[in-house]
């Protein structure tokens, strides 16, 4: 094992490169279709996560927390925490499930408790805010001639008005505690729903940012950080190109083109 | 009594804590099963008790020497070793998962079942990070430090961000075919989906500059996830807000019913 | 199979193709377009410019690899502004993975802005039970974090000098793709009233534009866009500036495709209409 030390430094970077490579295009094989190569790289992706979870819950939680306070200070108090944990592993006993209802109903009733602090500090500061100005005025100062309310110009206003009409409409969507046979409340619940869509356009509209970030830094990788190992960036993305045409005439060829749903045999 | 010990008095009270816990299990095991449901909505409500009154009960000036300004009540000085005991509680359930992962795996493995070659590899993959992890912690030398970097920053890093980059061509896809206006629901959701995409677009930012301001793609943008879409999101904000106040309440109270409340065994 | 009904069923894998091409080719385009600085961004910066020297921020940094499109650069742009401004940090991580991934950050990043491990930053590491964590952590943070990431304590370090519960921090900092923003809110910035940015993922952050009305939150850097705006007002030329001229193309690309399918089906539905009108 001596010559393995220094050869693996040597190497480290380009092993790197070429494990991360492997492994990304590994996946990626699953674009033309479900095959074996992309389960053996999902079940080692999932095996390496599930590992790294356990051994850094050990290394940063429990070795800091329990294992040192209580082996090397001599806090020995801490094994009851043990014992605590290990009540929730009775759920694999079918005699002493309950057990470990104990435990879950413990923390349960933990989360309720916490629960109001965190919607005084989540949800009430919301509510004082939605009461937006809706009439323009210029700045309003006290007698020291510090500004205590902000100028609100006909465009805030507008703004604000809108703000509260969107509130309004959409929370009126969500009455289901009574069957909604006023006229009003049903007019205004359908323009709920209608004005619910541009929160939802927006939300759509921002995850396809967030999930092309994530392609794009793939592509990154595989460009600039792998690139170099195998002649260049345009080296890496003449293989890409090759790969994605390879895919397409393997899925494009006579009697290979998936049927659209519906679509007759 | 909780003072920390040292040497052979430390054994003692490891083993005496132990025996004393064993006892206490085997008390709770006699219980009849009519006194169980009653005992999981007991120690739910001592969970909650805590926080909650914590929370709600008057506070005064409490200053220690870390905190001076510290105010709270005769709830607030055991907050801190709670907080501290539920984080190593809550780090040992990291063991059901793991454990889970193992059986299911394993019994695939045994069975000789399909998949068994891929359980083989998420086991071994699972095992190798596990060891080398605590390794590169326990004697980060360089050789452990060196795999550690390979499994971690070449595998699964590279895995992990493939995978989910995988969404990015599924989205597109998925866009291009059910993305139609069919409705006016459908419509306001395309019309604020584009222009939100439109508004982080370099080019076309670069496009519309010449333009009046409130005509900036970047600005129309701004307007529809300032304006448009937080009071709605607010208003879905607030039924989650209240909705999960009763809920806690509930579940605090024991009066949420279902299969983990009502269950004896 | 007629024109209007293949432009609406175009084989995925053809459209694989082109996102592929549309993402990587623009890495081979030299040219640079400043952005314009969103008002969240812009309100971040500067109440991290404002902070007194030495002033002491929280960094979560809840992320793993899996959204290390947009988180990795809106935490090394934060980072560097933390580590230019000579403020003290201290990282905080609820996944496990954030831990080892902005460690090597900060240590890449440390000799660039001459700073240094336990005395301007730390490392706090992975945490589990994120609620009664940071209930815990407020009243005492030596006691409740413990140890850093390399197992010394934390009262022992530098950076620490003076930090012992959460009125001691004056900012706070979250880069998450999840809602742990929001116990950061619920028992943290709402009882100390501590002035709180955010680093969500795009698809997060228009949940977070509420927190922002309402002055929960100070500012923002919205998913890669606010971090290329964030790059460019911290001066430096890093992954999410590489990779605006590639999400341009690619958003360019999904609104054609999408455009293209709706005129296709509403260009059919007409003939359709012709067609039936024809038949009466």
């Amino acid at each position: 094992m001596t010559w393995f030390s220094p050869w693996l430094s040597a190497h480290l970077p380009t092993l790197l490169v070429w494990i991360g490579a492997i492994c990304t295009l590994g996946l990626y094989s699953v674009l033309y279709r479900e095959n074996r190569l992309y389960r053996l790289f999902e079940h080692i992706f999932l095996g390496l996560a599930t590992g790294y979870l356990v051994a850094q819950t050990w290394t940063d939680v429990l070795l800091p927390k329990w294992w040192v306070p209580m082996w090397d200070k001599g806090q020995w108090v801490y094994i009851f925490a043990l014992v605590a944990g290990l009540f929730y592993y009775f759920i694999y006993s079918r005699r002493h499930n309950w057990l470990a209802r104990l435990m879950i109903g413990f923390f349960l009733g933990v989360a309720s408790g916490r629960t109001f602090q965190a919607f005084v500090n989540d949800t009430w500061p919301q509510i004082p805010t939605s009461f937006k100005p809706v009439v323009p005025h210029p700045a309003l100062r006290d007698a020291t001639g510090k500004v205590v309310a902000k100028a609100v110009t006909w465009p805030d206003a507008i703004n604000n008005i809108l703000f509260l009409v969107i509130l309004l409409c959409v929370m009126s969507y969500f009455f289901f505690s009574f069957e909604q046979k006023n006229a009003v409340l049903r007019r205004s619940a359908q323009w709920g729903r209608w004005l619910l869509m541009f929160a939802f356009g927006a939300i759509f509209g921002q995850t396809i940012m967030a999930r092309l970030a994530l392609l794009i830094d793939r592509v990154d990788y595989l460009l600039n950080d792998f690139g170099p190992a195998i002649g260049g960036p345009v080296v890496m993305f003449a293989v890409l190109m090759v790969l994605a045409a390879l895919v397409l005439f393997l899925a494009l060829r006579p009697g290979a083109r998936e049927r659209e749903p519906g679509e007759e045999p | 009594m909780f003072q920390p010990v040292q040497g052979y008095r430390w054994y003692g009270y490891i083993a005496g804590a132990l025996l004393v816990s064993l006892v206490v299990v085997l008390i709770l095991q006699q219980t009849p099963p009519r006194f169980r449901k009653p005992l999981i909505r007991a120690i739910t409500l001592l969970g909650g008790l805590f926080y909650a009154l914590e929370f709600f009960l008057p506070t005064h000036p409490m200053p220690t020497p870390e905190d001076p300004q510290r105010v709270g009540n005769f709830l607030t000085p055991y907050v801190v070793p709670f907080g501290n005991t539920s984080v190593i509680i809550a780090a040992w359930t990291v063991g059901l998962g793991f454990i889970n992962l193992v059986q299911v795996h394993s019994r695939r493995l045994l069975r000789g079942a399909e998949g068994a070659f891929n359980s083989a590899v998420l086991l071994i993959s699972m095992a190798v990070m596990i060891v080398v992890h605590i390794l590169q912690k326990v004697h980060p030398n360089a050789i452990n430090k060196n795999l550690h970097h390979l499994l971690f920053d070449g595998a699964l890093q590279s895995l992990d961000a493939t995978m989910f980059s995988i969404i990015a061509f599924y989205i597109v896809s998925a866009a291009y075919r059910a993305f139609r206006v069919r409705s006016v629901e459908a419509t306001f959701l395309l019309v604020t989906a584009v222009l939100v995409m439109l508004g982080q677009i370099m080019v076309a930012q670069a496009v519309t500059m010449h333009l009046p301001h409130n005509l900036h793609v970047e600005v129309i943008r701004d307007w529809i996830l300032t304006k448009a879409n937080a009071p709605a999101t607010r208003a879905i904000a607030f039924g989650l807000g209240i909705g999960g106040l009763a809920v806690a309440l509930r579940i605090w109270l024991g009066l949420e019913r279902g299969s983990y409340f009502e269950a004896q065994e | 199979m007629d024109l209007l009904r293949l432009l609406q069923t175009i084989d995925r894998r053809f459209i694989y193709a082109l996102l592929l091409l549309a993402v990587s080719a623009p890495f081979f385009l030299s040219i640079r377009i400043p952005v314009p600085i969103s008002p969240q961004t812009q309100a971040l910066y500067n109440a991290i410019e404002a902070l007194p020297p030495n002033s002491f921020v929280l960094l979560g940094a809840d992320w793993s690899a899996g959204s290390r499109g947009e988180n990795r650069p809106q935490t090394e742009a934060l980072m560097r502004h933390l580590m230019k401004r000579k403020l003290r940090f201290a990282l905080l991580c609820f996944d496990p993975q954030a831990a080892t991934l902005t460690e090597t950050m900060a240590k890449r990043l440390q000799s660039e802005y001459g700073v240094q491990e336990g005395v301007n930053w730390v490392n706090w590491g992975y945490k589990v039970d994120l609620e009664n964590f940071l209930k815990a952590l407020v009243l005492n943070v030596p006691q409740t974090v413990s140890a850093d990431i390399n197992g010394t304590p934390v009262a022992n370090l530098p950076v620490m000098q003076g930090i012992q519960t959460a009125r001691d921090i004056r900012m706070i900092l979250d880069v998450t793709p999840s809602e742990t923003f929001k116990a950061y809110i619920q028992f943290v910035q709402g009882t100390y009233k501590i002035p709180m940015g955010l680093a969500p993922t795009s698809v997060m952050a228009p949940e977070a534009f509420n927190y922002l009305d309402s002055g929960q939150l100070i500012g923002m850097i919205n998913g890669l866009q606010g971090a290329i705006e964030y790059e460019q007002k911290v001066g430096y030329v890093g992954q999410a500036t590489r990779a605006g001229l590639s999400s341009s193309f690619a958003h360019l690309l999904i609104i054609s495709l999408i455009l293209l399918g709706n005129l296709a089906m509403l260009l059919q539905r007409r003939q359709r209409a012709r067609l039936l009108e024809g038949r009466r």
